[in-house]
């Protein structure tokens, strides 16, 4: 089954790049001093691609994500999401926050509609897809409640659906399962590659879990930090659909390694 | 298209056994609070009382001081007396001063809050008016307003109105500084004005509660103030009044009756705000 609003257009085409970043960089302040966060970062991504960025603490993988969603913008060079130069947030890109992220005034269910209710869908639309949504991450009885009486693992579910329910050229996640324990994120892993199946949306998703990385992406970017910058780019050959028994994988292990040696390198360089 | 935030209540299925249960542990826990609530009314009348039977008189004087009971009895002649007259003649400059600030408060509040523009434009003589009691707008109260009466609202209007403001104006400067429920709006294509209405507003609501009960409680503050220029009726009148011919129970009667509708009505202000956010839930045994 595929889940889309409107199916005819929305072809995937494996072959064109749905994400473009062409010499960027980016800078804050801080003490008044202009600081480096991202240098020369250049890459792009194939519609339809799960992309994992991997890297330690603060090389900037929020602050990547954040110029693909639209909440900050480089100091130099190029953010093209499909064709168009990004300029400003919008709902052709999900965003999951890395924080709990669903409205606390809302129930449930309002917010997982919120997007359609702002485009003006008729309520028994609004009402059809949400159901169905709900449906997909087993979250129908809950309709109801507020944010605070769900656990964080469902929260997240809610913010992952709330997003695709616009029916997004492109997901961006910043380390959505990073707050929930290990058994709960083997299930949100494998219920997200069950929805990435269905729906097809390119995915580019922040993580400092290697294991995590190795079970999602098709690829993965890997970070190094001062300044940060893409260090390596890591093919993940593992053969889908993949579970939680795909850890096993003795190409899973040869990944592993090779991921493993590259952050080594980095992680020296920040203890030194 | 705008989400409404009025109250849903949560569909909570559970067994009739475990609702009696639940039933049970509330009326204890209320019954508890009310108990406890009650001594220290108990205690605060013995103490006053205590202390006026004794003519105590060290620092304080309480020799002048009215016993509760001769209060009670000028409660007592207050109620035989046409008491309505005042009461509802208090009660309408305080809820028009209070209505009249509530709006004014929450609407610029709300756009000195999010503006900049805005703040620059009206803040600063605002600023400059607040730090005014109510008692030295008397004068300029008589002077500009057609009658005594409009003259009341705008004392009463003084006092509800800057706790609105500022308590508004904070809450949303607080909702723009934590970008995340901004950026979840954007990111879901809300408009400036859906941000506006479905985030800084909702979001904005428990600060805004706060000013709307601190300036209840000011509108009843300001009231013996206003009532100053009052020719026949009101409690503040009849307070100001009798301390005019030096007739003491009286006086404190009009306070506690102040203090009584003055907690009242914050109360109820708390209760009908409190039912425009079922999102919340507060628990104060679990700090
Ligand atoms: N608004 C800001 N102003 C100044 N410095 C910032 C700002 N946002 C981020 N930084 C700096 O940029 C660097 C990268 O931050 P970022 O949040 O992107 O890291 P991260 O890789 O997502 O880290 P983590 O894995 O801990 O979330 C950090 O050193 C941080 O101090
Ligand atoms: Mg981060």
């Amino acid at each position: 089954m595929v889940y889309r609003n409107n199916s005819v257009d929305t072809q995937i085409d494996v072959t064109k790049n749905i994400v473009v970043i062409e010499k960027l960089n980016k800078s804050f302040l801080f003490n008044r001093k202009k600081r480096l966060i991202l240098s020369n970062i250049n890459f792009n991504i194939k519609e339809g691609e799960f992309i994992c960025l991997l890297g330690p603490s603060g090389c900037g993988k929020s602050t990547l994500l954040d110029m693909l969603g639209g909440f900050t913008f480089p100091d130099s060079g190029n953010v093209i999401v499909n064709n168009k130069l990004v300029k400003k947030p919008g709902p052709e890109r999900g965003f999951v926050f890395q924080k709990n992220s669903l409205i606390p005034w809302l129930t449930l269910e309002e917010n997982v509609g919120y997007g359609l209710k702002l485009k003006n869908e008729s309520t028994l639309l609004i009402k059809e897809n949400v159901d169905r949504f709900m449906r997909l991450v087993g979250l129908e009885n809950y309709s109801n409640l507020y944010p605070h009486q769900l656990s964080g693992g469902m929260q997240q579910r809610g913010c992952i659906i709330r997003s695709l329910i616009n029916n997004p050229k492109i997901l961006l996640m910043d380390e959505p399962f990073g707050a929930v324990d290990a058994q709960t994120r083997t299930l949100l892993q494998e219920m997200l590659l069950e929805i990435w199946r269905k729906v097809g949306t390119t995915i580019i998703f922040v993580t400092h879990d290697i294991d995590e990385a190795i079970l999602l992406a098709d690829r993965i970017f890997i970070m190094g930090v001062n300044p940060g910058h893409i260090k390596e780019i890591v093919k993940v050959n593992i053969s889908r659909p993949r579970t939680f028994k795909t850890s096993l994988d003795p190409e899973f292990q040869v990944s592993k390694i090779k991921i493993l040696e590259s952050i080594r390198e980095e992680t020296l360089k920040i203890i030194k | 298209m705008v989400v409404s935030f009025i109250p849903k209540i949560a569909n909570q299925k559970q067994s009739t056994k475990k609702q009696t249960l639940l039933l049970y542990e509330l009326i204890k826990n209320y019954s508890l609070s009310f108990s406890r609530k009650l001594i220290s009314l108990l205690i605060f009348f013995g103490v006053w009382h205590f202390l006026c039977t004794i003519d105590f008189n060290f620092g304080i004087n309480f020799v002048f001081v009215p016993t509760p009971i001769e209060v009670i009895n000028a409660f007592f002649q207050f109620i035989n007396d046409s008491p309505l007259i005042h009461i509802k003649a208090s009660i309408l400059r305080v809820i028009g001063g209070f209505i009249t600030g509530s709006i004014f408060g929450i609407i610029l509040g709300l756009f000195i809050g999010s503006s900049k523009l805005v703040e620059d434009l009206v803040s600063t003589p605002l600023e400059l008016l607040r730090p005014i009691p109510a008692v030295a707008w008397i004068p300029l109260a008589i002077l500009m307003f057609p009658d005594a009466e409009s003259g009341m609202y705008y004392i009463t209007f003084v006092g509800a109105f800057y706790p609105i403001l500022i308590s508004t104006q904070k809450a949303v400067e607080s909702t723009l500084s934590d970008r995340l429920m901004i950026r979840v709006g954007q990111s879901l294509g809300a408009n400036q004005l859906h941000l506006f209405t479905d985030i800084v507003i909702p979001s904005s609501l428990p600060g805004i509660s706060a000013g709307l009960v601190i300036g209840m409680g000011n509108a009843w503050f300001c009231l013996v103030t206003a009532e100053i220029i009052a020719g026949r009726f009101g409690i503040g009148y009849k307070t100001w009044e009798s301390y005019v011919i030096s007739e003491y129970p009286p006086i404190v009667m009009g306070m506690i009756l102040i203090g009584l509708l003055g907690s009242l009505s914050s109360f109820l202000v708390l209760k009908f705000t409190n039912s425009l956010m079922p999102w919340r839930e507060i628990s104060k045994n679990g700090l």
